[in-house]
């Protein structure tokens, strides 16, 4: 008697480590988009030549949440024609200097993955993080004029079209972004 | 020994559990609908990622489901409203089911689809197989729009009317989200915007009918405007389409704010300046919304959103409070302030309506 159980009890677990097994081979389908962003970033930043340093404006979401940008002046390394990307970058991976009442307010691990500009218009590639949804309509609002008011500052850039890892986006929350982005005045604080 | 024993049960269910997970898929529910772009769609939700295949061969459409049909699924239906399908019918064939579309006329392979859907933990919907045929003539109204995807930027419309008061002007609310879409989160309550936006615009649509106006909706209960499957652009296309096809004089978004800070709050109401009273319908409205409280003023801002931009009449989208911000949830939650911002939505467009006499 003691011997069936035994057997069966053995059996059992048997079983149950096949099924177990059988159900963890099924896991690992999805593969991680957010691997393959970086890679490309970091083979983008590995052959800069000849930097120098050059002040820049960036626009900073205000940390009370009121209607105005901060507009903040720092001083980035960058290389003659990355000024517009180098200055994206600025915006949206480093924090605002003491003292100032702003904060980064972009998505965690949100990357830039690249800068195309063209007859006025720069196309804005962003990683999915920047895109990601139930994100109240103040945020969104302000972090996509905080970029376009911030590459608009450079005269050769007119407008902003903004692509989710490559391809263009026509809307996030309420905001329409079919077309390219003017400059925001009215968040200007005058 | 007891114990023993309801550890060898237990043992066996669960394998019992797995192995059945592994095994066979079946379909659990059908459902099937004509949109107005007469395109029928069928839904077969399946215990598990399921095969299909389609053929075509003459007017008649077969689609083999390698899924058990369960018994409780009705095995024949008609469609009323199709131009150009007469009967489905659903045929089990051991584990699988086959599904059998009688056509007027045989269809090209352009007018029918077949696909998957994957299973969405957040709408609550499992993995699914969906069979979309195009049933009859899409409708000149919308031929432009649906078929190749270009949404007409230029206003169909021109003829609102601003003067002669509120008293019979036509004006849509549009409560923000719905149906698998449920915009932002309260984080103490959990509420979600849909279920804040939906009572508020049917007191704005009370009020508003007090004052003598003609109310329409896009949405008088939880759901999509568009559908489920729409894109984020259909689905507020939608919303405007509704609008346009009312021929309303005014178009009024209502929604709710949030922010990761939390001490973030306030009213705010947006516009487009795509005619030259969005501005103020949306300053009449967000004047009458601070006078419900002590509440921070976010101001009118422009944001270029979607309905705002596309609506070819003057509109406003009202960003009522956070639902981030702990005081803010609980007035949006609370029955007598949700009635309150409606009436101050309901004064601020009457407001409007009185400047413009």
């Amino acid at each position: 008697m003691k011997n069936w159980r035994k057997v069966f009890l053995t059996g059992c677990a048997c079983l149950f480590l096949l099924g177990m097994l059988g159900g963890c081979s099924q896991m690992p389908q999805t593969t991680n988009p957010q691997d393959a962003a970086q890679q490309k970033q970091t083979t983008e930043a590995g052959g800069k030549t000849a930097q120098a340093e050059k002040e820049v404006v960036l626009y900073r979401l205000p940390t009370d949440g009121t209607q105005y940008f901060v507009v903040e002046k720092v001083k980035i390394k960058t290389a003659k024609g990355q000024e517009a990307l180098d200055t994206l970058k600025a915006l949206v991976s480093t924090k605002p200097g003491k003292g100032i009442k702003a904060a980064n307010a972009f998505p965690q691990n949100t990357k830039v993955l690249g800068l195309t500009i063209k007859d006025g218009v720069a196309k804005a590639d962003f990683s999915k993080e920047l895109y990601k949804k139930g994100q109240g309509e103040y945020e969104i609002t302000m972090l996509l004029y905080s970029v376009a008011n911030t590459l608009t500052e450079f005269p050769e850039i007119k407008k902003v079209q903004f692509l989710r890892e490559g391809k263009p986006v026509e809307v996030l929350g309420q905001m329409d972004l079919s077309e390219a982005l003017v400059r925001n005045k009215t968040y200007i604080k005058k | 020994m007891f114990k023993k024993i309801l550890l060898l049960c237990c043992c066996l269910f669960v394998c019992l559990g797995t192995g059945l997970a592994h095994g066979a898929s079946s379909i659990n529910k059908f459902t099937y609908g004509v949109n107005r772009d007469n395109r029928l769609r069928m839904v077969f939700d399946c215990s598990q990622k399921t095969k299909a295949s389609a053929q075509m061969s003459e007017r008649e459409l077969t689609v083999t489901i390698y899924g058990k049909l369960n018994d409780g699924i009705a095995k024949s239906h008609f469609i009323n409203n199709s131009a150009n399908i007469k009967r489905i019918s659903l045929e089990p064939d051991g584990k699988k089911t086959i599904l059998h579309v009688k056509l007027k006329k045989t269809l090209s392979s352009s007018d029918y689809k077949l696909f998957a859907l994957k299973a969405d933990r957040v709408a609550k919907r499992p993995e699914r197989i969906v069979v979309d045929i195009q049933s009859g003539p899409i409708p000149a109204r919308r031929a432009s729009g649906s078929n190749n995807n270009v949404i007409s930027t230029a206003p169909r419309y021109a003829r609102y009317s601003v003067a002669g008061g509120i008293k019979g002007k036509k004006i849509t609310l549009d409560p923000g989200h719905g149906g698998t879409d449920p915009g932002a989160q309260g984080i103490d309550s959990g509420v979600q915007e849909k279920a804040i936006t939906l009572p508020v615009s049917m007191f704005v649509k009370k009020y508003l009918e007090d004052k003598g106006a003609i109310v329409s909706m896009t949405r008088i209960d939880d759901r999509d405007v568009w559908g489920p499957d729409a894109t984020d652009r259909q689905e507020l296309q939608a919303r405007v389409d509704v609008a346009e096809n009312n021929g309303a004089d005014m178009f009024i978004s209502i929604h709710c704010n949030a922010n990761p800070n939390r001490s973030v709050g306030g009213f705010s109401t947006y516009y487009h300046p795509k005619t030259d009273y969005d501005a103020q319908v949306a300053q009449c409205i967000q004047n009458r919304l601070l006078k419900t409280g002590n509440l921070d003023d976010l101001g009118i801002r422009y944001g270029n959103l979607y309905v705002n931009k596309r609506c070819s009449m003057p509109g406003a989208l009202v960003e009522l409070l956070f639902l981030s911000n702990r005081r803010e949830e609980k007035l949006l939650r609370s029955n007598w302030f949700q009635q309150k911002m409606a009436k101050a939505i309901a004064d601020g467009i009457e407001d409007f309506y009185n400047s413009r006499n």
